[in-house]
């Protein structure tokens, strides 16, 4: 056989090759929904096991709602970590569960903290507090407004690291955030109207074909004295509202505001200093 | 080049290109799904921040290594935040949502004054889910409290409840006592409380032989 016969069926049996090659590597729910099956044209739903439904919760999946996490890559010494609590609920030889301060606020707002001695740190909040318990307004007041640039769950996440002298560029860049109670939440997205000039307004439309999971608000008030007040209005009812001085109240929106496919008009109202409002919108 | 040699080639080249992945389809997968929709905001100077959601596989593992404990929220932090008797702490104790009794019955006995008028109100609203801290709480505070107690504890465990009462009600010192115990507080006095009927123990069973 004379070298370009040769080559030929070389060639050819070399595109052979490849091209069942690319079939066999190619996975079928590469670009399927997930729990079909690709190519025969059914759809076929797979269903957990029973065995995996009696798994026992874990502590988090029990009581945790938002929740800012990482692992700091180098264990931690609990005996350090143990004098950074308020209140400490629980303590082993593995773990520490308690409460941290949160600078500047009262009791409400300061979260939980799991830190295990691996190197995992769990910021969190109960699952009865609305995710818009995030929104750190001192800080923001602090900054003169802007962008948002930290949240609650940052500042205490931040500040524990850095008592332990963890690498914090390793925390910024590893840090996630996650809602125990809505495990499919993929997303969160979080919008901020503030005013000084008595009012503002802006609108939403949430999608009829978006997964809407939680949608809650924080109202901040910083009005002076007396006679002040501040209000967020949704669709021409209250949602907050508050009187002289400076607070932060949160809280879950009511279904009629998170309807889909409609748009909702949101109206901030004051009289004396500013005010703001942060929408939380939890989807996946 | 031969006719049979291109005939090999062109076959080869063919199959291959029969079977190569055409574009990202390929083969149907199944639906194509449309694009994760977004919310549409509209306003002037907005702010806005989003994040994905996600949960380390191997967080969920350790988390389930975690034993069950108490979980404290912010009533017990009340009671350390604030000084006993503080107006600070009677406001918030009466905003405050304990998930223990223990808080609560800490932060009530810590922060009101015993026997005050404003305690009778808040001890009349408290649902102790261990009646032991309502009972604590109630001797702490009265030494000798007004009746209405006694006839409306709710006892979970009618021993507290019987303890409860006991207290909550006046005692008279007894004359037959000697004169250094008139002036005795009040304690839990087990035999003054009717505590149900007592049942009589009978004999141990017999072991069996050669147990």
């Amino acid at each position: 056989m004379s070298w370009v016969a040769k080559l030929a069926a070389v060639v050819g049996l070399v595109a052979l090759g490849f091209a069942l090659g690319f079939q066999s590597a190619r996975s079928p729910d590469s670009d399927a929904p997930r729990g079909q099956l690709s190519g025969l044209g059914q759809a076929i739903t797979l269903a957990q096991p029973a065995f995996a439904q009696e798994v026992e919760k874990s502590f988090l999946e029990e009581e945790a709602g938002i929740s800012l996490y990482v692992n700091a890559g180098e264990e931690i010494d609990l005996s350090q970590a143990k004098a950074l609590y308020k209140v400490l609920e629980d303590e082993t030889d593995s773990y520490l569960i308690g409460t941290v301060e949160l600078s500047g606020y009262d009791e409400y707002w300061w979260p939980h903290v799991w830190i295990h001695k691996d190197g995992w740190i769990v910021v969190y909040y109960l699952k009865e507090e609305p995710t818009s318990i995030l929104m750190d307004w001192f800080y923001y007041e602090r900054a003169s407004g802007g962008e948002i640039s930290t949240t609650t769950l940052r500042e205490v996440l931040f500040g524990v690291a850095s008592e332990l002298k963890l690498d914090l560029t390793k925390i910024q860049r590893d840090m996630r955030y996650y809602h125990w109670q809505y495990p499919e939440a993929k997303k969160l997205l979080v919008v901020l109207d503030t005013t000084d000039a008595g009012s503002d307004a802006f609108t939403y439309t949430i999608p009829g074909s978006l997964k809407l999971y939680e949608v809650s608000g924080s109202h901040f008030g910083n009005v002076g004295c007396c006679g002040r007040w501040s209000q967020t209005a949704i669709d021409g009812e209250v949602f907050k509202k508050g009187g002289d001085g400076k607070y932060v109240t949160v809280g879950d929106l009511a279904p009629k505001w998170t309807s889909q496919g409609v748009t909702h008009e949101v109206i901030l109202r004051h009289y004396g200093g500013w005010t703001g409002i942060a929408l939380f919108f939890l989807y996946g | 080049m031969r006719l049979e040699h291109l005939l090999i080639l062109a076959a080869g080249l063919l199959l291959l290109l029969l079977l190569w992945p055409r574009g990202e389809g390929g083969a149907p997968v199944g639906p194509i799904l449309p694009p994760l929709a977004e919310i549409e905001i509209e306003g002037e100077s907005l702010t806005k921040w989003s994040t994905g959601l996600s949960l380390a596989p191997a967080l969920l593992g350790l988390a389930r290594e975690v034993r069950p404990r108490i979980v404290l929220a912010y009533a017990a932090l009340t009671t350390a935040a604030y000084p006993a008797g503080s107006p600070e702490l009677v406001a918030t104790a009466q905003k405050t949502r304990p998930r223990i009794l223990v808080a609560w019955a800490a932060l009530s006995t810590a922060i009101l004054p015993q026997a005050s008028s404003e305690f009778a109100s808040e001890t009349s609203k408290a649902r102790p889910r261990i009646l032991v801290q309502g009972a604590a709480l109630t001797v702490s505070l009265y030494p000798q409290g007004p009746p209405d107690h006694a006839a409306n504890p709710a006892p979970r465990i009618e021993v507290q409840g019987a303890a409860r009462s006991t207290l909550i009600q006046d005692i008279e010192p007894s004359t037959e006592l000697p004169e250094e115990t008139g002036g005795v507080a009040p304690r839990i006095v087990l035999e003054a409380a009717p505590l149900g009927e007592t049942e009589e123990l009978g004999p141990p069973p017999e072991l069996p032989e050669g147990g």
